[in-house]
Order: structure tokens, then C-alpha cells, then sequence
């Protein structure tokens, strides 16, 4: 259970740090709308998750956040990568490249490869 | 790194309490209000939309808890809760409060006392700076060290020293002082600097240099009056003028006691010199080389050495060995572990004592954990709760234990004579440190855990449903109460060990002081002297010296006797140890299994003086010379194991070994069994010579005067300066103070344990009478049934004191038992009694029925004035 947790909110903080990345500054329900679009099934429900992600990220130091004015011109809290984060974002991005290249690999191997 | 920094926001948010749930509220409003606008874009009713957004966002509370967890330290905030919590219940009942916290600040103060002194006897005994990269080579002859000191690679610096008492003349009085020569280098190995002037030169070692001497700082303060002018200033060492050139600081004092030293400047005679193992040899470590590295560097010299001097070094292995392992002090090793043991076992009941207390209240509490739980309080927040109380009250203990602490080392501090103090390596070592600090936290926070174990357990484990129920009438399971009397049983028999050993130790001290009464020791004043073979050359020339010096003291006005002889009794070091053969039969094959036997060299007079009986034969007689037949006394037991069943009178023995060059002595009479050293459990053998047929260069001389000691210091120092002004006589002191000197370690270890003993006495009282006191109040209902019920008093203080009466007996069923086990173990620590000893036994069990008595009076008492109808209306 825990495992899991720790494992979605892995994948959750690269999430957050690339539609950072891509989008630029962005508050909470924009970030959360943008996974949703991409990811399907993985945000649709449990929004409220992403914002400990949040947090974390930002005594991180990944992400640096202010207040701003949202779409309806209310007071709303808007995240931004830091230049920490876009390294992080690059290393973990490399990482998680050769990770699933590798799983592939090995999803792609039959049993008469080895004969 | 970016846990790092993680951890650093974490920090900052405890430290600056920051509430930001503020921010995380904003956000999800915000998040809820544009997720429903999107809701109604996507056709949905308002309700509808916002139920909606509300579910797609998630529990709230659960994810705030998330929230918050990121952004704190969870634990730091429930403990800091919790101990303000703590506070306020330990707030609520003072009386329980303080007598924890005494308890517990007088069981860790002991402890951290004892392991003050415990850890500068067995593991800092040395004033040596970064003692660890110091070590001692086994004692070698000069040749080899000078071939270790040139061959080996392993030491930054390796010294040679050899410790020889000096004499100080010129100057008021002549003294005898502790000498050390050193060879050069050795301020570099004990890397130490000197607090005025300078160490010793490299050219001083050279032969007939040397004459120079650094101070002591002692010597300096005593003889100098810590004048600093006293640089450059000459004095006579052992009859040569010698300049002084430094002050060593006060802590400095290797090797121990010195109180000058010396260049060793050996001669070229002394250099070559391959086959006496004089010197004693210490070495710094390179910095990187292990000892491991030296040991084996310094044993491969030693085989190099061993095959080209087959002669005298065939069977030559040099060790190495870390210079605290070097030190002397297997008693004090042995007295400081039990002392320990002692110590860690009073903590124990201390803590066992706590447990008790809380578990008791624990059940008077069952209603708030009760509560608690019903509330949703997990087992372990409940357990948490009491160890953090416990915790919190052994810090409290802990703090307060220092000054328990501080004050009973300056106690035993004091007791303690300066002679004796600087002979125990490390008590000067003795203090209250960082390490004692950084000890007593860790052991109040273990006997925090300790003491709050059981509570907790006990707590966690019980049904909060049955608590409530019940209302309030609660805890009495039976394996709970068994469980607390088994406590109590378990404190009493420590106890009663601990006492055992503590009046064992006593009553071995008190039997020494009572055996040294024979001496009339007040009325005796010894002291020493060492005559110089430079100016004493023959044995002759020590009689006549003697002859004189017993004359003139003889002649003081109120002196009766005035006698020789080289050691007193009751001492544990300074005696003269000798081999020995008896005419007539066959010398064992090896020196090892030759007897031996304590040598004294007495004046005629010396046996009656110290009343020692003479069972047969005759004493010595001023016609015992030189020129006379060479005579002998011998002890008692001495006479029976080697001439059992006969009269030793007229028979032969040799002084020495199997090459000894000692002429047979006839024995002329035998004496009865004197104990010189109180290590012993029985008096060792004893020869006794004249002084006249072998006068010793070292001795005692007494005197027996009518009047207190002390009044004939000045006259007999004065007998003794008229016939040689520059000879320095030195531990001048009634006998009393001799033996008192040689014994005094005893006595305050002896002090040290009855101290303990009585401690964990009363820590048991403390327990036993929490016990009956809350038996009784538990049983108030039940009492005063019984007494409406026409019980009479009688009855209900015999089932009051039945509970008590049957714990006390079973812990000493138990107690005895171990308490022999434990004597017979320290036998070899206890002197002068046995561990067998009866009455003592009986007093012990009687003291502890006492006390235990006394402590069920007060809930008897409490159990007999309870009035039937109020017990009845109780609950």
C-alpha cells in the first residue's frame, strides 16, 4: 500500500515538474486539468493528492510558488520550476528513459531468444 | 541534497511554528470553485457540479494530514504534546513526582560518581596527553633499548626511563623524594611541555651530563613555594649539586609519583650493559602506524637481538602493550567493577521502583486511558504518552543526579589522604565531564524506558471496553498484582545482596582496625630512612649507624623502646619477600617452586615492642654480632609446615634462592603469626634476622613512647640529624597512620558499598510501602465488609501484614542464598572476614524485617481506621 503510494507519487512529481516545464507557471486545478487531459484514469479522481506532491517539491526547493490571479480573477496559488527543478527534471527524465528502455527490452524478449 | 533541504524547510517550519493550513484551505476552495465552473460549462446542475468537483478533489482531511506531514516533523509535534502533557500530570500528583525524582536523581547520581571514578581508574589512569598513541615496551636492558631506539622505524619518539627515589639535602631538611631518570626524548612520547623553563637537552643524556633536574609541580608549590625565580637555582641530589631548568604543570605527573626528574645519562659502562632489565621503556606512535604494525616491528628487533646475543638474550621477546594496559591497580580494577555492578544494580531497583509506582497508578488511570482509547487513541499513542512521562521525570532525575553526583565525589575526594591519592593511577583524574555528562543523560534515558516499560505495556494491553464497563473498578487482575509483588521481591533481594557485600567489606575493615590495636599503634612512631652506599659502604658501617641512631632515641625523654625493622604490619606493599631453604632437605628442581617467605630485619627489642608473642625459644640478643653465630626466628606457621611435629630450635635455614650465597642460619626461637599484608586471608610465612648480622640499607625505625606519637616527631627527627644531617628521613607517622594509610582505600570502598546498600534499602522501603499502601487502599471495600461483618482489628492487620510477611519471606529465602553466592565470588576482595558469617546474616534479615515492618505500618494503620459504612458507601 505504502509501496504504491510512494511509487504514484514519484511518477506524480515528474508529472508536475514537466507540465511545469512545458506550460510554465501554473496554479494547482491547472496542473491537476493538464495531467488529467494527458494521463486519463491516473488524476481523475484524488486531485486533492497532488498538493502534498506540491509542497514537497517545493522544500525541495524544485518549485517556487507565489499567488496570483486565476482565470476568474480570484486570488489563486501559482507554481513555477526553478532551475533546480529543471535539472532534476532532466536527470530524472534520462533516468526514467533508460528505465523503460530496459523494461522493454526485457518485455520484448521471447523464449526462443535464448535458445 | 534535496533531502537536505527537505529537512532544513522542516526544521524551519518547527522552529518558526509557521500555520500555513491557511494556504492549503485557499487552494482547495480555489480548486473546487474552478473545477465546478467546469462542471456547469460541461451542463451539470450547481448542486450536481459541485458535488462533483468536491468528490473528483478527494477527502479533504486525510490529504491535509498528508499536508501537514510534509510540512513538518509529525513525531516532534506529537512528543512535544505529549510531554507538555507529562508536565501537567506530573504537575497534578507532586508527592509521587518527587519521590520519583529523587529517587531516581540518587540513582543516577551514584552511578555517575562511580563511573567517574570507575572509568579514570580503568580507562584514563594516565596524565598523558592522546594516551592512546602512547605504549609501553616491556622493560629491557640499556643495550637493547639503544638497539630498539636506532632499529625501529614505528615511533616518533622512544624513551627510556627508571623510577629511583632521590635524596634532597642542603636546604632546611633533607627529604626523600621520587625520583624518575630519563632518557631523551621522553617529553616528546609523554608530549607534554613544561609549564616553566624547559625539558631536558639532548646533549643531557649524554654520560656526566645530567645535572639537571625538572620539578614537579607539587615538589615546586611545596619545597620552592612556587617562586618562578627558582629556574637556573642549583640543589644536591643524592649528594650532587644539580641545576633546575623546569617546572612540569600539575596535572603531569609519569610516571607515577615522581616528583623530579632527571637525564637518565648513562655511562658507556651502563650502555653496554645487555643483561639487567632496568629500564622501562615507552614509545609515541607515527601517525598511520597501528600497534599491531610496532608490535610486530619491535618482536622481529627482539628475534634479531635474541640470535646475536644468544648469551644473555636466548630467550628475550619484547612486548607491547598500550600504555594504560601498563598500569598497575588489579584491587582498585576489582573494587571499581564491583562498585559498578553495585551501582548499576541500586539504578535497577530505582527503576523497578518507578515501574512499580506507575503501574499502580496506572490502574488508578485505567479511567483516562480507558477514555482515551474509546476516543481513538491507538495503543501506542497511550504507551507513548507514559514513556514520554517516564522519560521527562528520569531528565528531571538526571539533572538533579549531578548534583547528587558532584557531591558525593567530593566527599570520597576528600577522604581520601594526598600520600595515598597520587600512588592510585588515575585519581587524579577523577572529575566531573563531558563523558560523565554525556553517561548520565544516556542512563537516565534508559532508566526512563526502563521504569516506563512495563507501565506501558501493561496499559497498551488491557481492554479499554472492560475499564469503562465496569466503572471504574478496575485493574485488580490478579497477574498484575503477582507481577508488582514479584517487583518487590526482586528489589528486596538486591537489597539484601547488596548489604551482604556492603557489612561484609565493613566488617573486614572494622576486624583490621581491631587487629592493628595490638600494636598500640597511637604510641608508635615510625620512620624511614635509606642510607646512601656512597657514604655507608660496609654492612659495618650500617650497624654502627643504626647502633647510634637506637641509642639516641632511646635517650629522648619519654621513649621506652626504640627499634628497627623493615616492614609494619597491616601494610600491602614494602615487604621484603625472600626465598628460602631449609637444611636437610631436597631443593626443588626450579627457583619457581622454591618457598619464600616476608624477611624482616629486626633489633632485639622489635617483638616485644609490637607484642608479638614468642612462643618458643629465645629473642635476639645485643651478643648477636657479626662475629657470632648467624641466628634466625622464624613465624610459626613457617615452623609447622617444614618441621611438622618437631622443634624447629637448633635447626638450619638459608636466605635466597637455589644460588644463594647466604649462610645458614640457625634458628633460635619461633614466633606467633603476624598478618603483614591485609590482602592476604592468612598471615604469610615470616624470617626474622638481627639487624646486627645483616643490616639492610633501607628500614624503619620506631619509636614506643608513653605519650601520643605525634609529640616525638621533632626530638627523633633531631636524633637522627645529629648523627647524619644530610640523611633524609622521611614518612615519619604514628603506626596508626601507617596502617590507617594502607588501609584507608578499603574503608572508603567499604563506605562506598554500606552507602549503596543503605540506598538501595530505602529505595526498596519506598517500593515495598507503594505496594501495601495501594493494596490496602484497594481493599478499603472489601475491609470494611469484613468489619461490618464483626471482623475485629486484629483480623484485618493480619490480613494487611500477612501480604507483607510473606513477600519478606520469600526475598529472604532468595536473598541469603545469592548473598553467599556473591560473598564466596569476592573473597578475594573481602579481607580479614568470611563470607560464612552468621550473626552478620541474622542482623541483616533482622534490619530488613524491621524496615519492612515499619513500611506496612503506615497503610496498616490506614487499613484499621477505615470506618465500615463509609468503605461500604466507597466506589
Amino acid at each position: 500500500m505504502k509501496e504504491k503510494m510512494d511509487v504514484l507519487q514519484g511518477t506524480l512529481a515528474l508529472m508536475i515538474l514537466k507540465t511545469l516545464d512545458v506550460l510554465g507557471p501554473l496554479h494547482g486545478y491547472g496542473i491537476a486539468r493538464r495531467i488529467e487531459q494527458i494521463s486519463g484514469d491516473l488524476l481523475s479522481v484524488n486531485q486533492g493528492t497532488l498538493y502534498p506532491v506540491l509542497l514537497k517539491l517545493e522544500q525541495e526547493g524544485s518549485i517556487a510558488s507565489e499567488w496570483g490571479a486565476s482565470e476568474n480573477n480570484r486570488r489563486a496559488r501559482f507554481y513555477r520550476l526553478t532551475r533546480d527543478g529543471r535539472k532534476q527534471l532532466h536527470a530524472e527524465t534520462r533516468d526514467w528513459k533508460q528505465t523503460s528502455a530496459i523494461i522493454a527490452r526485457f518485455f520484448a524478449v521471447k523464449s526462443e531468444d535464448f535458445s | 541534497m534535496r533531502i537536505a533541504k527537505r529537512f532544513l524547510a522542516r526544521l524551519r517550519n518547527l522552529l518558526t511554528r509557521h500555520q500555513d493550513d491557511q494556504r492549503l484551505k485557499e487552494e482547495i476552495a480555489e480548486h473546487v470553485t474552478l473545477q465546478t465552473s467546469e462542471n456547469l460549462r460541461a451542463g451539470l446542475a450547481p448542486a450536481e457540479a459541485r458535488r462533483q468537483a468536491l468528490l473528483k478533489f478527494g477527502a479533504v482531511e486525510s490529504i491535509t494530514e498528508d499536508y501537514r506531514s510534509e510540512r513538518r516533523f509529525l513525531f516532534f509535534d506529537t512528543l512535544l504534546q505529549d510531554a507538555r502533557f507529562a508536565l501537567r500530570v506530573l504537575a497534578k500528583s507532586p508527592g509521587f513526582t518527587a519521590v520519583a525524582i529523587l529517587t531516581l536523581a540518587l540513582g543516577i547520581g551514584a552511578n555517575t560518581a562511580i563511573f567517574s571514578m570507575a572509568f579514570s581508574f580503568l580507562v584514563r589512569p594516565l596524565s598523558i596527553p592522546n594516551s592512546d598513541r602512547v605504549v609501553a615496551v616491556s622493560a629491557v636492558s640499556p643495550a637493547n633499548f639503544l638497539d630498539l631506539k636506532n632499529q625501529s622505524k614505528s615511533f616518533s619518539a622512544l624513551a627510556a626511563y627508571r623510577q629511583e627515589d632521590v635524596d634532597l639535602t642542603g636546604g632546611r631538611l633533607p627529604e626523600r623524594l621520587y625520583g624518575s631518570r630519563v632518557s631523551a626524548g621522553f617529553f616528546a612520547v609523554t608530549n607534554t611541555n613544561p609549564q616553566l623553563g624547559r625539558t631536558f637537552l639532548p646533549e643531557e643524556d649524554e654520560p656526566g651530563r645530567g645535572r639537571v633536574a625538572v620539578l614537579s609541580y607539587g615538589l615546586w608549590k611545596r619545597r620552592f613555594s612556587g617562586d618562578a625565580s627558582v629556574l637556573g637555582r642549583t640543589m644536591d641530589l643524592n649528594g650532587r649539586r644539580c641545576t633546575i631548568v623546569g617546572v612540569m604543570p600539575g596535572d603531569f605527573d609519569f610516571p607515577a609519583p615522581t616528583d623530579l626528574w632527571m637525564p637518565l645519562a648513562m655511562d658507556t659502562q651502563d650502555r653496554a650493559d645487555r643483561k639487567n632489565a632496568s629500564l622501562n621503556v615507552v614509545g609515541l606512535l607515527k601517525p598511520h602506524i597501528s600497534l599491531v604494525r610496532a608490535r610486530a616491528e619491535i618482536f622481529a628487533i627482539g628475534t634479531r637481538l635474541s640470535a646475536a646475543y644468544p648469551q644473555p638474550d636466548k630467550d628475550l621477546t619484547i612486548r607491547v602493550i598500550p600504555i594504560v594496559d601498563s598500569v598497575e591497580g588489579s584491587i582498585t580494577r576489582g573494587y571499581s567493577i564491583l562498585l559498578l555492578v553495585a551501582v548499576g544494580i541500586v539504578l535497577l531497583i530505582a527503576c523497578s521502583n518507578i515501574a512499580n509506582l506507575q503501574l499502580a497508578r496506572s490502574v488508578a488511570r485505567q479511567q483516562e486511558f480507558a477514555v482515551r482509547a474509546a476516543l481513538g487513541a491507538s495503543r501506542w499513542a497511550i504507551a507513548r504518552l507514559l514513556l514520554v512521562e517516564n522519560v521527562l521525570m528520569a531528565v528531571l532525575g538526571g539533572v538533579a543526579s549531578l548534583g547528587v553526583a558532584s557531591w558525593s565525589m567530593s566527599s570520597i575526594g576528600s577522604s581520601m589522604p594526598a600520600d595515598i591519592a597520587r600512588l592510585i593511577p588515575g585519581w587524579y583524574e577523577i572529575r566531573l565531564d563531558g563523558r560523565a555528562l554525556v553517561y548520565t543523560l544516556a542512563i537516565a534515558l534508559v532508566s526512563g524506558l526502563l521504569a516506563g516499560l512495563m507501565p506501558a505495556l501493561a496499559v497498551s494491553r488491557s481492554a479499554p471496553g472492560e475499564s469503562l464497563k465496569e466503572g471504574g473498578r478496575t485493574g485488580r487482575g490478579p497477574s498484575r498484582q503477582r507481577f508488582r509483588s514479584a517487583l518487590v521481591v526482586a528489589q528486596i533481594v538486591v537489597a539484601l545482596v547488596l548489604i551482604v557485600a556492603a557489612s561484609l567489606i565493613v566488617s573486614g575493615f572494622r576486624r583490621l582496625a581491631q587487629v592493628q590495636e595490638r600494636y598500640s599503634p597511637k604510641q608508635l612512631l615510625i620512620m624511614a630512612v635509606n642510607l646512601p652506599t656512597s657514604r655507608y659502604v660496609t654492612p659495618a658501617d650500617r650497624v654502627r649507624f643504626y647502633d647510634q641512631a637506637l641509642g639516641r632515641l632511646r635517650s629522648i625523654p619519654g621513649v621506652t623502646h626504640a627499634e628497627t625493622f623493615y616492614t609494619i604490619p597491616l601494610s600491602n606493599n614494602g615487604t621484603h619477600w625472600t626465598n628460602f631453604a631449609i637444611e636437610g632437605r631436597v631443593p626443588p628442581s626450579s627457583q619457581h617452586q622454591y618457598p619464600g617467605a616476608i624477611l624482616q630485619q629486626i633489633s632485639p627489642g622489635y617483638l616485644q615492642t609490637l607484642s608479638i608473642p614468642l612462643v618458643e625459644g629465645r629473642a635476639f640478643v645485643e651478643a648477636d654480632r657479626g662475629s657470632s653465630r648467624p641466628v634466625a626466628i622464624v613465624s610459626q606457621n613457617l615452623a609447622g609446615s617444614y618441621w611438622p611435629g618437631a622443634n624447629p630450635i637448633g635447626r638450619h635455614i638459608r636466605v635466597g634462592g637455589p644460588d644463594s650465597s647466604q649462610p645458614w642460619l640457625t634458628v633460635v626461637g619461633f614466633t606467633g603469626n603476624v598478618l603483614y599484608d591485609w590482602t592476604d586471608q592468612v598471615p604469610e610465612l615470616a624470617i626474622y634476622i638481627p639487624y646486627t648480622q645483616s643490616p639492610p640499607t633501607e628500614t624503619l625505625l620506631a619509636v614506643r613512647s608513653s605519650g601520643p606519637a605525634a609529640d616525638f616527631v621533632t626530638p627523633a627527627r633531631g636524633a637522627i640529624a645529629a648523627i647524619d644531617p644530610d640523611l633524609p628521613v622521611f614518612g615519619v607517622m604514628p603506626l596508626s597512620q601507617a596502617i590507617y594509610e594502607s588501609i584507608v582505600g578499603l574503608s572508603i570502598v567499604g563506605d562506598m558499598m554500606a552507602a549503596l546498600g543503605l540506598l538501595a534499602l530505602v529505595i526498596a522501603l519506598v517500593g515495598v510501602h507503594g505496594v501495601m499502601a495501594y493494596s490496602v487502599a484497594e481493599r478499603t471495600h472489601e475491609f470494611g465488609l469484613r468489619m461490618a461483618l464483626g471482623a475485629q482489628r486484629r483480623d484485618v492487620l493480619w490480613l494487611v501484614s500477612r501480604r507483607g510477611a510473606s513477600l519478606t519471606a520469600i526475598a529472604i529465602a532468595i536473598g541469603f542464598p545469592l548473598a553467599i553466592a556473591l560473598a564466596r565470588l569476592l573473597q578475594g576482595l573481602i579481607f580479614g572476614t568470611s563470607p560464612m558469617d552468621l550473626g552478620l546474616f541474622v542482623a541483616i534479615a533482622a534490619l530488613t524485617i524491621a524496615v519492612i515492618a515499619a513500611s506496612c505500618y503506615i497503610p496498616a494503620r490506614r487499613a484499621l481506621k477505615v470506618d465500615p459504612i463509609v468503605a461500604l458507601r466507597y466506589e
